[in-house]
């Protein structure tokens, strides 16, 4: 008896002092991270396993090719040059066609709720350059007349944008370059990461020791999460009239998600949407054009699609979330009472 | 006997020591650890439980950010910047975001992010 007495204590005494070491060997020593500005934002890059360190170097100088390609400001880029070539036809690199090609097709697939060539309009609101402003009637009219993606054309590599109209891939292009930068690190054997390009949130794998990455989906009305999702390989994209906004002098709100019908904020009834997929880009378009849409259309169009996941705030604060998210959506903590509502896949 | 009796004491002794020390070990860390980067770099690295109420420069370019500690709590006070979002964004919070200041290449955030989350949308 004494004896196993002795034993389970000896054993107890050896867990007992080898927990304090443990939670020092649950860190991998191999996780790498880089912190960068690029895109008019800032990225945060995780990855972990051996060969992380290098796979970030190269995703970095893969980031940075990409940015100098789309900045609407930047003389050099290849969006600058197709629109300001005065209507003439522009040869452009394979990844600006896809991402042209990309955009276009969201924007198709949205009845142009998702409107790349609006740019002319964000900048009469001063959204562009932060001189905020309300615009004139028929200023917004004259320049909604100068937005119409369909006149932008693209054939294989020859993009021609209209002379007047300005094509702006802001709303795709950070998606895209989180599915361009998850391609390198996976090419280069990484299998866990989480990138967060200014909170469009892409992951790869899992956390090195297995469990879902877990994400805060912000709250707009308080300091706190509305909740938390578990990721595993997918990314999202959060879109809110809080992100960028002014008060004028009415005393409203203005914000940067613009209705490309009237080119003033849309005003849907929705506060935020949050997309899951397993591509950035598609979180990023979709998180947009949804808020643009509103709650009803939202719902429509994710069961037509069903291939993304929505977590949707309405004006009234109940939050609508798609069944598919019903298992790795949790509401974060002060949250409790909060209405929620289901969407399921059949009406 | 005496001889085993103490050796039984000594290793129950050891055994609640190390109960307690797992227990130590295992105490939410308080978010306290600040770290302030630019560029990727990491300036300062800060303990507020430790740090008196002051304010000192951090420059970029030739433009300076202003950062304030007060109460144990930290956040940029003047920016020389146009859209002056990092001051807006006030202390830095609880849910989790850091201060960014994108035209200084700023950003103030606490070093272990949120024990539970492991990023923010």
């Amino acid at each position: 008896m004494k004896r196993l007495i002795a034993a389970v204590l000896a054993v107890l005494l050896f867990m007992s002092c080898t927990a304090c070491g443990s939670r020092e060997n649950a860190a991998p020593n191999s996780e790498a991270s880089a912190g960068l500005f690029a895109m008019d934002t800032y990225l945060s890059l995780t990855a972990y396993g051996e060969k992380a360190e290098a796979a970030l170097e190269q995703a970095q100088t893969r980031i940075r090719a990409l940015e100098s390609l789309w900045s609407v400001t930047d003389e050099h880029s290849e969006v600058y040059a197709a629109n300001h070539s005065g209507g003439a036809e522009v040869t452009v690199s394979e990844d600006t066609a896809r991402l042209v090609r990309y955009a276009l097709d969201m924007a198709r697939q949205t009845n142009g709720l998702l409107e790349p060539t609006l740019y002319p309009v964000l900048t009469a609101w001063g959204f562009t350059t932060d001189s905020f402003q309300i615009p004139e009637r028929e200023k917004l009219d004259r320049l909604l007349e100068k937005v119409d993606y369909t006149k932008i054309s693209l054939e294989d590599a020859a993009l021609t944008v209209p002379d007047g109209m300005q094509l702006d891939l802001g709303a795709v292009g950070k998606g895209y370059a989180a599915d361009e930068t998850a391609a390198v690190l996976r090419e280069n054997g990484v299998e866990s990461a989480l990138l967060d390009f200014g909170g469009n949130i892409l992951t790869i794998g899992t956390k090195p020791d297995g469990s879902p990455w877990r994400v805060g989906v912000r709250d707009p009305d308080s300091e706190g999460n509305l909740g938390v999702l578990e990721l595993n390989g997918q990314g999202v994209s959060v879109s809110g009239g809080y992100e960028k906004y002014f008060i004028g002098e009415d005393g409203e709100r203005y914000w940067h998600i613009l209705d490309p019908a009237t080119g003033a904020p849309a005003r849907s009834g929705l506060v935020q949407t949050a997309i899951v997929s397993d591509e950035s880009k598609r979180c990023d378009a979709l998180s947009t054009a949804l808020f643009v849409m509103g709650l009803d259309d939202a719902i429509r169009y994710w069961r037509e699609h069903q291939d993304f996941e929505m977590i949707l705030l309405a004006e009234d604060r109940t939050i609508y979330v798609t069944e598919g998210l019903s298992d790795t959506f949790s509401l974060g903590t002060g949250q409790e009472g909060r209405e929620v509502q289901v969407i399921r896949y059949e009406a | 006997m005496k001889h085993r009796r103490l050796l039984i004491a000594v290793v129950v002794l050891l055994l609640l020591a190390g109960i307690a020390g797992s227990l130590w070990m295992m105490r939410p860390q308080e978010r306290m650890q600040v770290e302030i980067v630019q560029d990727g770099e990491i300036l300062y690295r800060l303990d507020l439980s430790q740090e008196e109420n002051h304010t000192f420069p951090v420059e970029y370019e030739g433009r300076t950010n202003l950062i304030e500690i007060q109460n144990h709590q930290i956040r940029v006070l003047e920016a020389e910047c146009p859209d002056q979002t990092c001051v807006h964004m006030d202390w830095l919070g609880d849910n989790g975001l850091p201060i960014v200041c994108l035209p200084n290449h700023l950003v103030i955030q606490f070093v272990q992010e949120s024990a539970e989350l492991d990023v923010i949308a």
